[in-house]
């Protein structure tokens, strides 16, 4: 698979491109729209921030990994009390490279909820069951090998066991998965499928061509109707934008991200029926567990996240298993010089876990001055009751397993050595400022309706105020759906990709897309 | 790429990494003082502090131009913390480790959460790096390279029809708790 790159744009003809529909970005929900519009016989440009690395360039170090795979170098928070970085991806294949796979359809009662609400079956459960089929196969979607599993999750799954608690096995993407756990800076074996080499590889077979190393500025709006984009290709010596490159077509999707796809279209000052854009970012927060056992564990050979524990998914609190290389588990423990040392060079006895807690409030995306997006969110006192419950909870399946002592998400309370300790911490004890939490899930900025007044894009996800111009990422999600979004933009990407394809083959001009 | 080149810190893919951010001499040096603060005192690395300051000024050119410029003023107002906050007429780059490294810390735990947010960023991309070295991998026992290239092997066994090794037990303790239930495909 090739994909056009910053020198390719120095070409006397590099400065324009010419398709049926663009799609920006190519991570879960660019890539599954691209890919069924490729496969319905149109002409597709995606256009890619990030770079293209193929499998074999994947490592486990974060030296190049980092900057060549994470939007700004890892370095994205969400302003708020507490402040919470997040992470996405900036490669071709977007967040799915460095995702942990987790692969989840929307619970049925969220799925029931959104169709009752936007009066729309097809939006339902059973109505999204082909589409989730279809996504289930595309990515490979199936439970792990027991070739694949490390003693880290055993000992989850059996705490959960011995305490009563439901866990359940997670299906995720992968074909062979033999547990390297390197997720989270791109699977070396080829085993995780990511849009990289899976969805991607089908559009590309199909005729797409894939624009990368291209940061889009802007939409180019003429007659009212979106018909393409403008990009800056990015130096990659000095990372600055140079050359400006259209690629144009009767539509343009947009799939940036819950952060981006609002930055760009805000730029352009739409949304304005509803004046919605931007708004009800929900972040599905966790916060981190660490365990430190008296045995070793090597929490970082075998598959990452083999099961969660659901027990108290009622509660919108879900724990899994979550080990991260030093590099990223380093920095987050709250100390540094030599006690920083005195707790990696326990690493090998280390287990990492987390606690996941479902959205009560949201937040919303502007533009600043800056020339970046801001996001705001803050934590609720249920949230922060809910933290502090499913820290206790998570502590108590590890002291149940022999845990000697955890690290807990606290600034001012890192360390507990008993149950007892932990039982001493309360939600009034703890200041959500306090809190160290952490979030890959970002959703819901776009929200899709059947309604102009109360959202952005309508049920096909096309922009109500710009006809040509879909989005078909997370920010099109109308509620929080509690558990890993990944599948459920593919599956509602997909239907936005074929119900194009429908309408332009019913009406083959421009004004099909509208 | 052969499987022997596989896993390469710096694969030989065509990517470009980017020139280092600029900095003046006066910063580098802060820089190199903040370093010396956050690192452990062991293992001993050679270079430790020039080997950190170009790879993050490398990872500055990837980060929004904004929260770059902001890197270096949080380097220029943690390096003079030791004058505005009257403990000393030095600069924290010229205090002995053991002194700077206290200072990082009270700056971590201070009431301004401004400071401590500073702390933890500056925390975050020193000791991101510093645990990246191999040295450093080593000496606590994380060498993931020899792991994932037994592990491509042990996949291309399983794609050819064979049987492949399992992950762990790594210790008698887990093999007596390890009771796996059926897994389901």
């Amino acid at each position: 698979m090739r994909a056009l790159s910053f020198a390719d744009y120095q070409a006397a003809d590099g400065d324009h491109f010419q398709a049926d529909v663009v799609v920006v970005g190519t991570g879960a929900g660019g890539a599954a729209a691209g890919t069924a519009l490729a496969e319905a016989g149109l002409s597709v440009l995606f256009v890619e921030e990030g770079s293209h690395t193929p499998t074999s360039s994947f490592n486990p170090y974060m030296s190049e990994s980092i900057p060549r795979l994470y939007r700004d170098a890892g370095t994205t928070a969400v302003m708020g009390t507490p402040n919470i970085p997040y992470i996405e991806g900036r490669a071709v294949g977007g967040t799915t490279v460095i995702n942990g796979g987790m692969s989840y359809r929307a619970p049925e009662h969220i799925l029931d909820g959104w169709a009752r609400t936007l009066g729309d079956e097809s939006l339902g459960a059973s109505g999204m069951d082909a589409l989730f089929s279809d996504v289930e196969r595309s990515i490979s979607a199936s439970y792990q090998s027991e070739e694949s599993i490390g003693d880290d999750n055993r000992l989850m799954y059996l705490g959960a066991q011995k305490l009563g608690w439901h866990s359940e096995i997670n299906r995720r993407n992968q074909a062979s998965c033999v547990g390297a756990n390197n997720c989270i800076l791109g699977c070396p074996t080829g085993a995780k499928q990511s849009t990289l080499v899976s969805y991607l590889p089908r559009a590309v077979a199909a005729g797409a061509r894939i624009l990368s190393e291209l940061r889009v500025d802007s939409l180019i709006i003429e007659s009212g109707r979106c018909v393409g984009v403008s990009a800056r290709a990015i130096d990659p010596v000095t990372r600055k934008p140079g050359r400006v490159v259209q690629a144009r077509g009767a539509a343009v999707i947009v799939a940036c991200g819950a952060v981006h796809t609002p930055y760009l279209l805000l730029g352009h000052r739409l949304g304005r029926p509803s004046k919605q854009l931007g708004k009800h970012l929900l972040l599905h927060p966790n916060a981190k567990v660490i365990a430190q056992y008296p045995f070793e564990t090597h929490s970082w050979k075998g598959v990452s996240q083999w099961t969660q524990v659901r027990e108290f998914h009622s509660e919108g609190i879900l724990f899994a298993e979550n080990m991260i290389p030093p590099f990223a588990l380093g920095p987050t423990l709250p100390w540094h010089g030599d006690e920083s040392m005195a707790m990696l060079e326990r690493y090998n006895r280390l287990v990492s876990t987390g606690v996941l807690v479902e959205d009560s409030t949201t937040g919303r995306v502007a533009r600043s001055m800056l020339g970046m997006p801001v996001a705001r969110y803050d934590i609720t006192d249920w949230d922060l009751d809910r933290f502090v419950r499913g820290v206790a909870r998570l502590c108590e399946l590890h002291f149940t397993m022999g845990a000697e002592q955890v690290v807990l998400p606290y600034r001012t309370q890192p360390i507990a050595r008993s149950m007892d300790e932990v039982r001493q911490i309360s939600a009034r004890s703890i200041k959500k400022k306090d809190l160290e939490l952490f979030t890959v899930h970002l959703m819901g900025t776009a929200r899709m309706g059947s309604r102009a007044v109360d959202s952005v894009v309508d049920l096909d996800g096309q922009l109500w105020d710009l006809p040509g111009c879909y989005v078909a990422d997370a920010s099109v999600f109308p509620t929080a759906i509690g558990v890993n979004p990944q599948m459920t933009i593919m599956a509602l990407a997909t239907r936005t990709g074929r119900r194009l394809a429908e309408r332009w083959s019913a009406r083959p001009t421009l004004d099909a897309a509208a | 790429m052969t499987s022997d080149q596989r896993l390469q810190r710096h694969p030989k893919d065509s990517f470009t990494m980017a020139e280092p951010w600029p900095m003046s001499a006066a910063t580098v040096r802060a820089f190199h003082g903040v370093i010396r603060a956050l690192c452990p005192t062991a293992p001993v690395v050679p270079e430790l502090e020039v080997r950190i300051e170009q790879q993050v000024r490398k990872m500055m050119r990837y980060m929004q131009p904004t929260i770059a410029k902001a890197f270096i003023v949080a380097l220029g107002v943690v390096d003079l913390a030791p004058v505005w906050r009257f403990k000393s007429l030095k600069r924290l780059h010229q205090l002995p480790q053991a002194e700077a490294s206290a200072l990082m810390s009270a700056l971590g735990h201070s009431k301004i959460a401004a400071l401590g947010d500073m702390v933890v960023g500056l925390r975050a991309a020193v000791l991101g790096p510093y645990y990246d070295l191999e040295e450093v991998g080593a000496h606590i026992g994380w060498e993931p390279a020899p792991f994932m290239r037994a592990r491509i092997t042990a996949r291309e066994r399983i794609l050819s029809g064979h049987a492949a090794d399992r992950i762990g037990p790594f210790s008698p303790t887990t093999t007596t708790l390890v009771k796996m239930p059926e897994t389901r495909r």
